[in-house]
């Protein structure tokens, strides 16, 4: 994932800062490392999976982001300004996987 | 050194060369509304404050002034209101023009060329703080900072600045670091019909900002969007076993 401007540049100057996925609903969960650090604006997410009831639709996942700073953006923005959630469509379970908590 | 304190006054016909002082050539305090024109000022070396500081003043018009090869700020106002800066030309200064909680109702025809340096931080020619600004029909061209290689836009007190910049040519302006010609850190300028040409930076060779969005390297989808996944399964497709898949 990559963090942009109102340029659609990516910000290659960004370090060390933090990008975070959290769970929004207490019905799913997050499993891996679900925060990593920008390099030139950039961070990877090669570990994680993400839970709830299969066949679930648009099941939110908030992305947070230190390098965002939303009063600045919603001063520019408006103060509804917001970050897009990540959207998980679930599938439904293949033969052999189990079924547990609802999971 | 011209000191006015007063008000409704023509300043016109000023040649200033080869200065040696220390002090400001000009300094106003208080002074207005009064008219700066037809003047032309270059090759002050050793000015220790600013060459011409306009302070708590209103001004109803620069026009026609040139300033060249001033080792310092050329032009620095402060908590001032002017109505029209037409036929200002300004080269070969080592410091940004500096607007500071100001309003410039309307700059146009006019240039900076060759201002700042690698060590200016913000703004190779206009630096703007707090302050509104129109420009048009203007010139930016071979100006040099670390961020805001021509224009550095800083708004972060609690009032709302406006920066306006329509017909107007950036030509081959660098920053060291972000914004080769234009940097901004709350309020983004508007601009109509402006040119960027051979603009430099690490980061923004023509406009520098800030991050406003999270999304997956080089798509060109706002929402990010996982589909068919499995609850619970390390997802190789649309998450990503290594940075290849770029999320």
């Amino acid at each position: 994932m990559a963090l942009y401007d109102h340029d659609e540049q990516i910000m290659t100057l960004e370090n060390l800062s933090l990008i975070e996925i959290k769970r929004k609903t207490s019905d799913t969960e997050i499993i891996g490392t679900s925060s990593n650090r920008v390099y030139e604006g950039v961070a990877f997410f090669p570990t994680l999976s993400f839970s709830s009831s299969p066949g679930s639709k648009n099941v939110a996942f908030r992305l947070t982001a230190e390098a965002i700073d939303m009063n600045v953006a919603r001063r520019q923005y408006g103060s509804d300004y917001t970050l897009n959630d990540i959207l998980v469509n679930f599938r439904y379970c293949k033969p052999g996987e189990i079924l547990e908590n609802n999971e | 050194m011209i000191s006015l304190l007063t008000s409704a006054s023509y300043l016109s016909g000023i040649e200033v060369s080869d200065v040696s002082s220390t002090n400001a050539i000009m300094y106003i305090d208080e002074g207005g509304p009064f008219v700066f024109s037809n003047s032309d000022i270059s090759n002050s070396g050793s000015i220790i404050n600013d060459p011409v500081y306009i302070y708590r003043s209103a001004v109803k018009e620069i026009s026609n002034v040139t300033m060249r090869n001033i080792a310092q700020t050329p032009l620095h106002f402060k908590t001032s209101t002017v109505q029209l800066v037409d036929n200002l030309h300004i080269q070969n200064c080592t410091e940004y023009v500096l607007i500071e909680r100001s309003m410039i109702s309307s700059m146009q025809n006019s240039s900076f060329t060759q201002m700042g340096g690698e060590s200016i931080k913000n703004g190779g020619s206009l630096y703007l703080v707090r302050s509104n600004m129109t420009i048009s029909n203007s010139n930016f061209t071979e100006n040099t900072a670390i961020d805001g290689g021509a224009i550095y836009f800083s708004c972060l007190g609690i009032r709302k600045c406006n920066l306006d910049i329509t017909d107007s040519h950036f030509k081959s302006n660098k920053a060291v670091l972000s914004g080769g010609a234009i940097k901004y850190n709350v309020y983004r300028p508007t601009m109509q019909n402006n040119i960027f040409e051979n603009n430099t930076a690490a980061y923004g060779p023509n406009i520098g900002s800030y991050a406003i969005k999270i999304r997956k390297k080089n798509s060109e989808i706002e929402q990010i969007s996982l589909d068919n996944i499995g609850s619970g399964v390390e997802n190789t497709v649309n998450i990503g076993k290594s940075p290849v898949n770029n999320i």
